[in-house]
């Protein structure tokens, strides 16, 4: 080994070694925890199979995710395609509009829809004040509220890979085909939608894998009534102190974001968004 | 440059939209201003209290100081372990390179709630739970995969053949890495340091994992957030929104002076 090759390992080495030594081994013991606690075997993983709250638990993570990244990925597309057609002084408004959000802390987020959404919230107040409602909308502390605040959070995150597709499109090809006869609509579908698919899909990936892992949005926003992975992972940790089934569902959202993933990067890559 | 679209209902829909994110942020402001005592919009006039009584209480300052100090020291030291392993996978290769940077960016794709359980449990054991080294080392881990992109990403722009005209010209490796190559990483490393710090500042989850008694901001932001009484958190969630958005206005204004 050469001098330049051994020094440039030794130069990488502590941040191996530490992110070896506190995060890869430490998850792998989580691994090992849900095949040996409390005994070796297989027992933690059968409420996959046989336990109805683990399955509805799991149902209501898929639903709220796809969900969120469905919304956020039309919403996304409309607001890619206008900034990539906004001019220059109106695209830096709209970036402003966008990053704020993104930058703001997600516990202020959701303490704002808390205020927003709540019984006797803006929302309520306005609707009622509007006349558009005799007694205070559905609209807090259920699946509809955690929709909302997750959404609100992914946005950006769908936003801006579908708008870093678009603004490499070619867009001398829309107009040629315009001038080929084609109708504005034609020319949209057949033209720019299949170029700004790549990104369209990178966002659709990111933000249903980000959204797996949510914990604090819907914790405060459904009040505890909309349970997802994420949060019966913590009330098995911090108050029922049951590690094997925490560590078995830990692997169970470990292993599916990896794969989704890993295949995710096969269709798409998913650029850097931030 | 796109050609402008004129369909109207586009531009309307994308505006309400961008409104959608933006607005709900605002919320906090007209609330913080609230002459009540409870959680509300102004009923008689504006106040300033919550704001004071912020000032006053030792209890967010000392939160918002202990987080300020794990998130700077953090971010330091992820950014000088992962500058210098970017720096590493930069000068080598073949696929050992490829091989590092997967393991440096893995934390950034695991969720937070499963890293969580994974700190929870070594920092158990190494004594190291509910203590600011223990926090410490968690926030170096998660921030680090930002650090090292951003170096990362600097070095790709930086000419190889400038360290070795500095090393022909006699100077030393140590000063022309200090003379020439840091200069021209420097708004890499810069930006390492502020994701890092960042990240480490907003972090929850693996806090409430990994810390019981040491309150933190996060911790303590969420705690008033789920008593819903105070007006105080919503003067906390203003200034939260206020340096954000000073923050997106100087880095907007700072990257447009990097590429004039």
């Amino acid at each position: 080994m050469n001098r330049v090759k051994a020094e440039a390992i030794s130069l990488a080495a502590p941040a191996v070694l530490l992110v070896v030594a506190l995060f890869v081994l430490p998850l792998g013991r989580i691994f090992w925890l849900s095949v040996s606690e409390p005994v070796l075997g297989l027992q933690n993983y059968a409420p996959l199979v046989a336990d109805y709250g683990v399955h509805k638990i799991l149902l209501t993570t898929f639903r709220v995710c796809l969900l969120t990244s469905v919304i956020c990925v039309i919403l996304g597309y409309v607001v890619a395609y206008a900034i990539v057609h906004a001019s220059a002084r109106m695209r830096d408004l709209m970036f402003f509009l966008i990053l704020v959000p993104l930058w703001v802390s997600g516990l202020v987020r959701a303490f704002a829809w808390l205020m927003v959404l709540r019984r006797d919230g803006l929302a309520n107040s306005a609707a009622q004040w509007l006349g558009l409602a005799s007694e205070p909308l559905p609209i807090s502390y259920n699946e509809f509220a955690v929709l909302v605040g997750m959404v609100h959070y992914m946005l950006p995150y769908a936003i801006l890979p579908i708008y870093a597709n678009m603004r490499d499109i070619d867009h001398q090809l829309v107009r040629a085909a315009r001038g080929l006869g084609a109708s504005p609509a034609r020319a949209f579908r057949r033209v720019f939608l299949p170029l700004s698919a790549p990104g369209t899909l990178a966002a659709a990936s990111l933000v249903f894998i980000m959204s797996l892992g949510f914990y604090v949005m819907p914790l405060l926003l459904s009040g505890g009534r909309v349970t997802m992975i994420a949060e019966f992972i913590a009330v098995n940790v911090l108050d029922t102190a049951n590690w094997g089934v925490a560590s078995m569902l830990a692997v169970v959202l470990l292993v599916t974001v990896l794969t989704l993933y890993a295949l995710s990067r096969r269709v798409v890559k998913i650029g850097r968004v931030v | 440059m796109a050609p402008r679209a004129a369909n109207p209902l586009l531009w309307a829909g994308a505006w309400l939209i961008l409104l959608f994110l933006f607005v709900p942020v605002l919320i906090t402001f007209p609330v913080s201003f609230t002459d009540t005592s409870y959680l509300s919009l102004p009923t008689q006039g504006v106040s300033l209290r919550h704001y004071q009584a912020l000032l006053a209480d030792p209890q967010w300052l000392a939160s918002a100081g202990r987080s300020a100090l794990v998130a700077s020291i953090s971010a330091v030291i992820a950014t000088l372990l992962g500058g210098l392993c970017a720096f590493a996978c930069w000068q080598l290769t073949g696929g050992l390179p490829g091989l590092i940077r997967g393991l440096m960016l893995l934390p950034l794709i695991i969720p937070h709630i499963v890293s969580a359980l994974a700190f929870r449990r070594t920092l158990v054991n190494l004594g190291l739970f509910d203590t600011f080294a223990g926090a410490i080392l968690a926030d170096v881990i998660i921030s680090m995969p930002y650090a090292f992109v951003c170096v990362a990403a600097s070095l790709t722009l930086f000419d190889p053949k400038l360290l070795q005209a500095a090393r022909s010209l006699g100077a030393s490796r140590l000063l022309a890495m200090r003379r020439v190559l840091v200069p021209s990483i420097l708004p890499g490393l810069l930006s390492g340091l502020l994701f890092s710090f960042i990240t480490s500042w907003d972090e929850l989850v693996i806090l409430l994992f990994i810390t019981s008694r040491t309150i933190l901001l996060p911790r303590k932001l969420l705690q008033g957030i789920q008593d819903y009484i105070d007006p105080s958190i919503a003067a906390v969630a203003s200034i939260f929104v206020i340096l954000t958005a000073i923050g997106v206005v100087v880095a907007g204004a700072y990257r447009r002076r990097a590429a004039a």
